[in-house]
This record gives structure tokens, C-alpha cells and sequence, in this order.
């Protein structure tokens, strides 16, 4: 599949043809809110505690209880946004929109139920998350 | 027809605000519950913005002299919102000075603002002339994909460190979005301008290593083409309809009145502010409780700094202000559950609407 848009980051598929897209029969394993849209695919990082910001990849989905400040060089690294908590106009929310990326706020337990390196679909759109 | 018994603001003010927390809500917002603090002043810092106020009219200094002098419109309005959760969790002994309060805030408000003061939609203090103007003298790059995304970044790091700075409650004291202006008769149909503005990123007075910090001040000029753009309550609560990425089409990046449009300098200013935004989120973690009580009373002050400074009264935390709030005992952080519906939210006691009404009308 060729991205469309030269600037599409790792894992970020919503730039990619309608056409090309798998069409997802699964049940997702999250829902939540869809506060950015888009959809994209990666690795899952989960942050935990803010002050301790793990090793991140370019194209990871940051999975968080609730985004902060202190997390802003791996949000600028990330594939898309999970968090437990948020709306519309939450930190992680108007970050994503602001660049472009997938968010799924207010999930309730992302932060439990998604685990390190667990490849993920997050679709924006529709405020749901897939494992692949 | 049936006659209104309380100021129409309240309408206004109770609609924007209900639709804001729908938009915020769930939440868990730190670094302090915000609101048991304000509980624990019971009116002290509406006694001091009204001892303000008092020195303001004496001097008859006029509204608009007053607008002028606060550099974050949405944060003065965030102010207005503080005066009102403190005095619906006060005693309620000062009604006619929490009157007095409120009505000088709607004056000045209303002089900020060209329309919408309580930015149920939009965010505009500029006039057509000067937003024609402004469009005209700035040196505008022109807007794609990647620039898009380059552009964001930089306004994440600089949004990054007003949080650092300032914390959820006062981050609107150096982040506001403008707009939608509409920029059509410059770039053709269906254009907007959007203004992203971060000042006060070097507030010494606050936090003294800031006096390093590079920059003080960041602009970013943004032109969209098929995007529609609105806020919700403060600047920085924006929602697009459209894709910002491709509907890009002219920027410009102004720190500190200097334009840059290579896009590795702008790589590199991002690298940097969000490095200062890391390293200052870091300081919260050698801070006690008590240090973030006071913090929290020097954000207060901050925000209406340029109120005390024209009456000439004290720009500090008063007395009261430090006793009332030492002594309470104050979570870690506000947890606050999805809204209730609007119906619900103008007949409930805990809220705004319930309050404001009540002070106006008995």
C-alpha cells in the first residue's frame, strides 16, 4: 500500500487509499470516545506514571490513563492516542487533532487492558480499538 | 412575555460553560483538586480582586484600559469562572461584592471580545481591519502536509510547557487560539485564519529558572482552506471540522517578533520548548503539598496581576488567602465524572446556574 501523503508517520494508515483498507469484521476490544479521527496501527506502550516516560518508537500508540506535558517528545512520536479518561477537549484529544493522529479517549481501562508491544488498530473515527 | 429577574449574561455565560465541561468531561485534572481550594478561601480572593476593583473605579480607570492590559483573553475569562466556583463554595456572606466582582468582569470581557464573549464558538478579539492588516504585513510560507504536522508540533511542545508552567487550571494564561477570522477576501473562498498564541512562557515572577528560557512569546499564523474551526470557552479548546493536515495553505511562525520559515530551525525551536516543558513538569516532583497550595495561590494572583498592578494594590496572595488555604485538606488531584445533561445542569445546586441566579435575584 502506498501512503498518500509523503508526511504519513510510521503506522499511520489513515492517509492510506479507502480502496486498500482491510475491512475489520472483529469485535474491537475497546471502545470510547472518538476524539480524533483516523486510523493507524502499532505497537501498544503504555505509560503509566508520567515521570518514569519508557523507551518509545516512532509509531507506537501511546496508551495512557490521561496524557501530560511531560510526555510531549513520545506524543511527538506516537502513532495514535488510547487513554483511560478524556473528552473532546481533553489534553490527548486536541493534541491528536492538532497533528493528525487517531485518538480514542475515555476507554475506561486501556491502561489494564492493553499490554507493551501488543499490535493494536486504533480507529478515531469511531472511538474503537482492534487487536491484530 | 415573561421578564428576566437576573442579568441575561447568565444565560450566555451558563450555555458556554455546560457545553465546555461536556467537552472536557470525564476528567482528572491535577495538580491539586482546584476546587477544594477554592472552597477552602471562602471568598478571600473575591475580596481581593473586589479591594481592586474599588481602587480601579476610585481611579476611574475605563474598562477597556483594563482589557488592554491582560495578554491571555481567555484566561481572564477563566478567571471569571474561578470568582464563581469560589463564591458558590463560600459562606455567602458577600453577595454584593461577588456582584460587584462579576458585573466589572462582564464590562471588561465585553471589551475584549468583538462578539461571543463567552466563545460558545468562536474566539475573536480582533476587528476585520486588523485582521486584514495583520494578514497583509505577515510573511506568510506556503502550507502542506508536512508543514502542517511541523506546525502542530511546535504549538505541542509550546502547549507542553504551558502546562508545565501553569498547570490544568491556569494553562489559558499562555495559550489561546483566534479565530475563525475569515481570510476569504485574501486567499479566495473558504479560507480562515486561525492564530495560535503562547505568551507568557517566561513568567520569572512565578518560577525564577525561567529567566534562561530562550522565548518569551510565540505566534503561529495559521491559513486553512474547507476547515472549520471552533472553541469552547477558552482559545485552546478548539474543534476542526476538516482535515487540518491537507487544509493547510499558508503559515507563518513568529517567535518573539521574529518570523522563521526553515523548517529545521522550527524543528529545532520545537526540540528545545518541549525539552523546557519536560524538565519544568519534572520540578512538580520535589514539591510538597504545602508548596503546591502556595503555587496554586501564586497562579491566582498571576492571572489578575495586571488588575492589581493598575489599582496599585498588592499583587501577592493576601493573609486570609494563605491561612484559609494552609490549614484544608486538598486531594491530589479533581476526578470529574461525564456531565450531566443541560436540563439537569440549570436546575442542579451544585452548579453555576444555580448560584449565579440565586445571587442576582434575592
Amino acid at each position: 500500500m502506498d501512503p498518500v501523503s509523503p508526511g504519513a508517520l510510521p503506522g499511520l494508515v489513515s492517509f492510506y487509499k479507502p480502496s486498500t483498507l482491510i475491512v475489520m469484521n472483529e469485535k474491537p476490544i475497546l471502545t470510547g470516545f472518538a476524539a480524533s479521527q483516523g486510523v493507524a496501527e502499532g505497537r501498544v506502550k503504555v505509560v503509566l506514571d508520567p515521570h518514569k516516560i519508557p523507551t518509545f518508537k516512532e509509531g507506537d500508540i501511546l496508551v495512557a490513563k490521561v496524557t501530560e506535558p511531560s510526555m510531549i517528545v513520545i506524543m511527538n512520536k506516537a502513532a495514535a492516542f488510547v487513554t483511560d479518561i478524556g473528552g473532546i477537549t481533553s489534553h490527548a484529544a486536541i493534541i491528536a487533532r492538532e497533528i493528525g493522529l487517531p485518538c480514542v479517549t475515555d476507554t475506561k481501562n486501556a491502561t489494564r487492558l492493553l499490554k507493551d508491544r501488543m499490535r493494536v488498530r486504533v480507529d478515531g473515527t469511531k472511538g474503537e480499538v482492534y487487536r491484530l | 412575555m415573561k421578564r428576566l429577574t437576573y442579568p441575561k449574561w447568565i444565560d450566555a455565560y451558563t450555555k458556554s460553560m455546560h457545553q465546555a465541561f461536556v467537552g472536557m468531561t470525564p476528567a482528572d485534572w491535577g495538580p491539586l483538586d482546584f476546587n477544594q481550594c477554592f472552597r477552602a478561601l471562602n471568598g478571600a480572593f473575591i475580596e481581593k480582586l473586589h479591594e481592586a476593583i474599588v481602587q480601579i473605579k476610585r481611579k476611574k480607570i475605563p474598562a477597556g484600559e483594563v482589557a488592554r492590559h491582560f495578554l491571555s483573553p481567555s484566561g481572564f475569562r477563566a478567571v471569571f469562572y474561578f470568582a464563581v466556583t469560589e463564591y458558590a463554595f463560600s459562606d455567602h456572606t458577600k453577595r454584593a461584592q461577588a456582584r460587584e466582582v462579576f458585573d466589572f468582569f462582564n464590562g471588561v470581557l465585553g471589551r475584549m471580545f468583538k462578539k461571543d464573549i463567552w466563545a460558545y464558538e468562536s474566539n475573536v478579539i480582533h476587528s476585520e481591519n486588523e485582521v486584514a492588516a495583520l494578514i497583509r504585513r505577515t510573511p506568510w510560507t506556503k502550507g502542506s502536509s508536512d508543514s502542517a504536522r511541523l506546525v502542530a508540533r511546535l504549538g505541542n511542545s509550546a502547549s507542553a510547557l504551558s502546562y508545565a508552567l501553569y498547570r490544568d487550571y491556569y494553562v489559558a494564561e499562555s495559550q489561546e487560539v483566534y479565530g475563525p477570522y475569515d481570510a476569504s477576501s485574501h486567499f479566495g473562498p473558504h479560507h480562515i485564519l486561525v492564530i495560535k498564541h503562547y505568551p507568557k512562557m517566561r513568567p520569572i515572577a512565578l518560577w525564577p529558572q525561567a529567566r534562561t528560557f530562550r522565548h518569551a512569546d510565540k505566534k503561529l499564523y495559521l491559513i486553512y482552506e474547507g476547515v472549520k474551526m471552533k472553541c469552547e470557552f477558552i482559545g485552546m479548546h478548539t474543534r476542526y471540522e476538516g482535515d487540518l493536515m491537507s487544509g493547510l495553505r499558508k503559515y507563518a511562525v513568529e517567535i518573539d517578533g521574529v518570523f522563521y520559515n526553515d523548517p529545521k530551525a522550527i524543528k529545532k525551536k520545537t526540540e528545545y520548548i518541549g525539552g523546557l516543558a519536560v524538565k519544568q513538569w519534572g520540578l512538580y516532583r520535589s514539591m510538597s503539598k504545602q508548596d503546591l497550595k502556595m503555587k496554586f495561590l501564586e497562579w491566582m494572583c498571576w492571572s489578575c496581576r495586571p488588575l492589581f498592578e493598575l489599582a496599585g494594590t498588592d499583587t501577592g496572595p493576601s493573609d486570609t488567602m494563605m491561612r484559609n488555604l494552609k490549614r484544608a485538606r486538598i486531594a491530589d488531584r479533581i476526578k470529574m465524572p461525564a456531565m450531566m445533561s443541560y436540563r439537569k445542569y440549570l436546575k442542579s445546586r451544585d452548579w453555576e446556574a444555580y448560584w449565579l441566579k440565586d445571587l442576582y435575584t434575592k
